[in-house]
């Protein structure tokens, strides 16, 4: 996504992050309006609530300000947002005492008809207790791998896995009984 | 290796995103950026005052005269300093 009008809305990437390492601010707020729609849907996905998501985002992006200068490269920013953006959500779903080491109990949401995909997606999402939530999310919207997982959440590997599975199954569950509309598409 | 992974799952995460580019989010992001800019300058002023108050009173009152407790005395004269400075900025 770009920033229509801007100098720097045709630059590449690595050029534009590299200017923000130097303390561009324009530069700067051009990744942020590349990158946002990105960070946003994953911590809409990893949140219960688009607003907290939403202000997790605006953290995430300061303290990637403040941080740009120790990024080791410009290739690696992406990857490097992605990571803040978990440890935020870690550090938030921790301070609401929701600790990843704890099985939880999913929360109980009132079931509503489905009003699109995407609200499908988020409310079988916001049923999965949040370790779960977490590594399924980083393994099927951002296409990490099990080890990736596993380094970014400092979770076991054996665990990672099983949260996928798990968590694969409990969704496929839900998306079912919320949509069972796919099925019907197919046959007509 | 790739990792197995439930093939419709991945059709249904890969259909399901937010149009969420907006220049709100991009301004509130600025603003917050602003607000913390100015903060850190101020803490900045105040410690660079502090620290040129001190190696005031340390060079030109405390050495001379040969005070004893002289950091003491140039802690002291940096409180009142400061004191004076939030007292008539207010």
């Amino acid at each position: 996504m770009k920033n229509p009008g801007t100098a720097l809305s045709d630059a590449p990437e690595a050029a534009v992050v590299a200017l923000a390492m130097c303390g561009d601010r324009a530069a700067f707020s051009e990744l942020v309006w590349r990158r946002q729609t990105w960070l946003r849907n994953l911590l809409r996905r990893l949140c219960r609530d688009p607003a907290l998501a939403d202000d997790l985002a605006q953290q995430v992006f300061l303290q990637a300000w403040r941080s740009l200068p120790r990024l080791r490269a410009v290739a690696a920013f992406g990857g490097w947002l992605r990571r803040l953006a978990i440890n935020a959500w870690l550090a938030e779903t921790r301070a609401a005492r929701s600790s990843l080491l704890v099985s939880e109990e999913p929360e109980r949401i009132a079931f509503l008809p489905a009003a699109t995909e995407q609200l499908d997606l988020d409310r079988a999402l916001a049923r999965l207790p949040p370790a779960e939530r977490l590594c399924v999310v980083l393994a099927y919207s951002e296409g990490m791998s099990h080890g990736e997982i596993s380094d970014a959440t400092s979770l076991p590997l054996g665990t990672v896995k099983s949260h996928i599975r798990r968590g694969a199954e409990r969704l496929r569950g839900l998306l079912d009984a919320y949509q069972p509309l796919e099925e019907h598409a197919h046959a007509g | 290796m790739r990792d197995e992974l439930d093939g419709r799952l991945l059709r249904h995460f890969a259909r399901s995103q937010w149009p969420l580019a907006d220049a709100r989010f991009v301004a509130g992001v600025s603003a917050r950026l602003h607000a913390r800019a100015g903060r850190d300058t101020l803490i900045r002023v105040l410690h660079g005052a502090v620290r040129a108050i001190l190696t005031g009173v340390q060079v030109g009152i405390a050495a001379p005269l040969r005070l004893r407790h002289a950091g003491l005395v140039a802690l002291a004269a940096a409180a009142v300093a400061l004191c004076t400075i939030v007292a008539s900025s207010l």
